[in-house]
């Protein structure tokens, strides 16, 4: 069961989600317009478990005829070459849900399913159409040739992600839980001088500072695909700390660190450094220009507004540990 | 001097090859690791086993939820509130639209979009030609 997908159980509106395991419901999703010429698919699903009643989710009679298909599943996607996968929700699967939440009442009965029977959605587009309605505009409308780049499936996550507010109030609950976050889902290192470099700083955070992994996110957007990058996240346990390691090969320089702060714990950041900074407003153009210096910003991967600052790690290291900055600085005095 | 050339362009090609991250950003959205995390996993192993819940596949299987009718209602109810509202920068595309498209009332507007995207979608107008061909400015 390890490779199969991972759900959620709400049975009503009080209910918590939490991850489980359990089985896997299978429905025959039927597709027109394919450009693969298949017919019909099974279509493993995410395990929406039933904590209450059986359901047999090929009764539901779920039919996808819709022109508009995409070719993500709720399955395994292989990436590249690597046998790695990564469990993308994609069309068929919300398609689904959508078609389970409209469900009738009297319907819900008839299946045997409760009538109050509800299921999981991490999206809530309810009064906010006009996104969904830019959303596919990005993808199927003539746009300008140079937003181009726009129509690509990831910018148009990009485009909904920057707008909070579809998201459902149980992802909300699971991402202030740190049960969720928002960003990228996936992780193929190639090279291997970066990956021992990862993996070293992988055990500096988790074990010595007591930091977790918490997935990836993609940071610089703002600035345009000349500083765009994706970066490993790691966070305290109460998630006040966060830590976004940079390393991409772009920007020519050793691993940068983007670390966080949340706002309820800055005072105390700076009564424990023994002084006061001033908080810069938010770089404009590049994210170099508040290098070592603290600005306020909005962290999209917590959905929390932060304090922050761009920094090298020799910066980090000696705000850790402040009895090293004159041994630091003699030896790059004699260095030069 | 062949020899020098040909060990440039390997080391070019492999710096080019080593020095980006490894990381390609495909999909993006909610991710939701397993709670249970085994101690000794790798980071990779631990982001393998998360789900991602893509947002823009989310929006298309939410539109494709309505039909016809509500599809084109949408479509106008969009280009009206950028209208009233004098809101393009939240909906960029649609601004533009709406921008190309303001010699004519919503409805007007919202059939020539949909009748664009519907002959886009047949094949009747070639992506690239369709991108290129489409002036925004008077």
């Amino acid at each position: 069961m390890g490779k199969f997908l991972y759900g959620h159980a709400i049975r009503d509106s009080s209910y918590q989600p939490s991850l489980t395991r359990a089985g896997v419901w299978r429905a025959k999703v039927v597709r027109r317009g394919d450009e693969r010429k298949e017919s019909a698919r099974d279509v493993r699903l995410l395990n929406f478990e039933i904590t209450a009643g059986g359901v047999d989710i090929a009764g539901i009679n779920f039919n996808e005829t819709s022109p508009l298909f995409r070719d993500n599943f709720g399955r395994e996607r292989r990436h590249g070459e690597s046998s790695s996968s990564l469990n993308v929700a994609g069309y068929h699967v919300f398609a689904l849900v959508y078609h389970i939440r409209g469900i009738t009442q009297q319907q819900k009965a008839d299946l045997g399913l409760p009538i109050d029977y509800d299921i999981f959605s991490p999206f809530d587009f309810t009064g906010k159409e006009r996104l969904v309605m830019e959303a596919v505009a990005r993808r199927y409308l003539p746009i300008y040739y140079k937003l181009e780049s726009q129509r690509n499936i990831f910018a148009v996550s990009n485009f909904l992600n920057d707008h909070p507010e579809i998201f459902s109030r149980h992802a909300d609950v699971e991402i202030k839980r740190n049960l969720a976050f928002v960003g990228v889902g996936k992780l193929l290192f190639d090279d291997l001088p970066h990956r021992v470099v990862l993996d070293s700083l992988d055990k500096f955070f988790v074990n010595e500072r007591g930091y977790r992994f918490n997935g990836f996110a993609t940071d610089f957007r703002e600035f345009g695909e000349k500083y765009q990058t994706v970066a490993t996240v790691y966070a305290s346990p109460d998630m006040s700390r966060i830590v976004h390691l940079i390393y991409d090969g772009r920007f020519n320089v050793p691993p940068l660190i983007l670390w966080k702060i949340r706002y309820g714990e800055w005072a105390e950041e700076q009564r424990s450094r023994g002084r006061s900074t001033i908080l810069q407003p938010k770089p404009q153009h590049s994210p170099f220009e508040r290098l070592g210096q603290w600005y306020t910003s909005s962290d999209r991967h917590t959905q929390q507004p932060m304090v922050t600052m761009l920094t090298m790690p020799v910066r980090f290291i000696l705000d850790q540990y402040p009895g090293l900055e004159a041994t630091y600085r003699r030896s790059l005095n004699s260095a030069r | 001097m062949f020899l020098a050339a040909t060990m440039a362009t390997t080391a070019a090609a492999q710096e080019e090859r080593t020095r980006r991250l490894g990381i390609h950003p495909e999909f993006e959205g909610i991710v939701m690791p397993r709670q249970v995390v085994r101690q000794r996993d790798g980071i990779e192993e631990r982001i393998r086993d998360a789900i991602l819940w893509d947002t823009a596949e989310a929006a298309f299987a939410y539109f494709n939820r309505w039909t016809l009718t509500d599809k084109q209602r949408q479509l106008a109810e969009a280009l009206r509130y950028i209208g009233e509202e004098n809101d393009a920068h939240t909906l960029p595309i649609l601004g533009q639209w709406a921008v190309k498209l303001s010699g004519k009332t919503v409805d007007e507007a919202a059939e020539e979009m949909w009748q664009q995207a519907k002959a886009r979608r047949n094949g009747q107008i070639p992506l690239r030609a369709c991108d290129k061909g489409f002036k925004l400015s008077a």
